[in-house]
């Protein structure tokens, strides 16, 4: 790989052991990769190491060569720790404790403690054609096709690097002739809910594995409809980006979104595609419902919005738990909206900084019922918290939690 | 039989052993297991199947980008694959593999879905980008005795 001569001295060390061991990372996964050379990233949004086991010392060791580093460009955190709710929640005290050293570690070298999946929501706001360094699946492919910035699926080592070093190999999602339309999605149903959108991912992402699919036929998507179609195509597939013909930056037409190319495939989505999905992932025994979780990706301010409006004069019922998923900025919003006061009222919980497949089996819910209106959070459940899993729209779950019946 | 592919080095090294194979992309995040190894996502074809100290073949890699750092865990616990084939790259299987010294191959000049078979025995060179599979004649058997196991 090509270096400049500053990016040949960070490497050798002169830089400091930080930046030195970033680079490492950099040039290796870069080589492996087969890029020709390091580019200027404008943020970074990294994923850090959690629930450690105790006997895996090589990971603080793996921190420690960071420690005296500072952040070259915004960095924000995606979910891990529990903000000050872990006791409430049912989090063993050893973890919550790994945690918090996590979180120290974080602040010390500068990066934001958003500990969001949603970073775009919080201060970290690519702009279209801008060089990014992600982490976060979801927020990966929203920010490449939503809002045209680049970034490939980074992860925990090379997103930690590039905070430090302000760099990312040329590679994939960077370069123009990788971002073109390869699989045309006709949709052929109207989709009514942010679940019908995330439904509709899932559904696509298999099949899409990890090329970029092209969507017509959906019409004014919201931003939650978005992110949750987002979030849902890195589920069942490895998509980076997408385009939605019409709507996303990149795709104002469909030859567009194809760069003049015919698609290699087609994939038509019509309301039994969409239904099964739903048949696929509502698989609980039980219609009873122990715990009720949205905000997969976390919730927007507008989607709190509407959990309180739902919820406003009404009571959850006594044998459920009903937790509402989203970043602490979103929170405080909501707090000043008044709609934390309506939710907490009603016996539901508006918590921050993680989700229920991220705190996984700490949870200590194995066996309980999970209510969720996003495919992504019921795609992983029963592997990360070994619960079962139901799966509906935002209404449902809604009802689902004043009821505790799924009907 | 003994065939040989020739494709891509993605990070180098050497190993052999035993191949786990499936058509469908993996998880390393969510999907998997780095305390144990084991494929846990629900309705997978591998669901219950260990990669640890295998020759662990699949199309690419898919879902949550904590994969590399997964990978990372399993191999600093002992339970990571011994070298890892791919059709096309994710970046999270290539730096996760890179990290942990994972010898990894990719784009060869065969499929190595239709090709390789789990329990066949495998030898990958990685750094000659090559991959010498020597057929097993009782893979049916062998897979039976994985899954029951």
């Amino acid at each position: 790989m090509y270096l400049t001569s500053e990016q040949e001295l960070m490497l050798k060390g002169e830089r400091g052991i930080a930046t030195q061991k970033s680079m490492e990372i950099l040039v290796n996964y870069g080589d492996a990769l087969g890029a020709e050379k390091l580019i200027e990233v404008g943020s970074s949004h990294t994923l850090l190491f959690f629930q450690l086991p105790k006997d895996v010392e090589d990971v603080w060791k793996f921190y420690d060569v960071f420690a005296g580093a500072k952040a070259k460009v915004p960095t924000t955190t995606n979910i891990c720790i529990i903000a000050d709710e872990w006791k409430t929640i049912g989090i063993p005290e050893d973890a919550a404790q790994s945690m918090k050293k996590v979180n120290e570690f974080a602040i010390k070298i500068g990066l934001l403690p958003t500990y969001t999946c949603t970073p775009y929501l919080v201060g970290n706001v690519p702009r279209m054609g801008e060089h990014v360094a992600w982490t976060e699946s979801a927020a990966i492919a929203f920010v490449n096709s939503v809002m045209g910035a680049r970034t490939n699926r980074d992860g925990t080592q090379s997103s930690l690097a590039s905070a430090i070093t302000g760099l990312t190999p040329e590679w994939g999602y960077h370069l123009d002739e990788n971002r073109k339309g390869k699989i045309l999605v006709k949709v052929q149903t109207k989709l009514e809910t942010v679940a019908d959108y995330t439904a509709l991912g899932y559904y696509v992402g298999g099949p899409v594995g990890i090329d970029v699919p092209v969507f017509t036929g959906i019409a004014r998507p919201t931003l939650e409809d978005l992110m949750g179609l987002s979030a849902a195509l890195a589920t069942s597939g490895g998509v980076t980006l997408h385009h939605v013909v019409g709507v996303t930056p990149e795709a104002v037409t469909e030859k567009e979104a194809f760069k003049g190319e015919k698609p290699e495939e087609k994939i038509s989505v019509g309301k039994e595609e969409i239904k099964s999905v739903y048949e696929k992932l509502s698989w609980a025994k039980s219609e009873k419902v122990d715990l009720v979780t949205v905000g997969c990706p976390h919730c927007t301010i507008t989607q709190l919005r509407e959990v309180a409006g739902l919820l406003n004069g009404k009571k959850v019922h006594k044998d459920v738990t009903f937790w509402v998923w989203t970043s602490a900025l979103m929170k405080e919003l909501a707090r000043r909206a008044g709609y934390v006061e309506i939710i907490e009222s009603a016996g539901g919980a508006v918590l921050t900084d993680s989700c229920p497949n991220c705190m996984g089996k700490l949870m200590s819910r194995e066996g309980q019922v999970m209510a969720t209106d996003s495919a992504k959070q019921a795609h992983y459940a029963p592997a990360k918290t070994k619960m079962e899993v139901l799966f509906g729209n935002l209404n449902k779950c809604t009802k689902a939690a004043l009821t505790g019946t799924w009907k | 039989m003994t065939m040989i592919l020739r494709g891509r080095k993605i990070v180098g090294g050497r190993a052999e052993g035993k191949a786990l194979v499936t058509k469908q992309g993996i998880s390393f995040n969510g999907g998997t297991d780095p305390m144990t190894g084991v494929v846990t996502e629900r309705g997978h074809e591998l669901e219950g199947e260990s990669y640890k100290g295998k020759i662990f073949v699949f199309p690419y890699g898919k879902g949550a980008s904590g994969a590399a750092g997964d990978l990372h865990v399993a191999t600093m616990l002992g339970n990571a694959p011994k070298a890892i084939i791919n059709n096309k790259l994710d970046t999270q299987i290539v730096l996760g593999a890179m990290i942990s010294g994972i010898p990894m191959v990719a784009e060869l000049d065969k499929n190595p879905l239709e090709v390789i078979e789990t329990g066949d025995s495998v030898e990958v060179n990685a750094d000659e980008g090559l991959v010498k599979v020597y057929k097993s004649n009782n893979n049916k058997i062998t897979k039976k005795t994985s899954s029951s196991s």
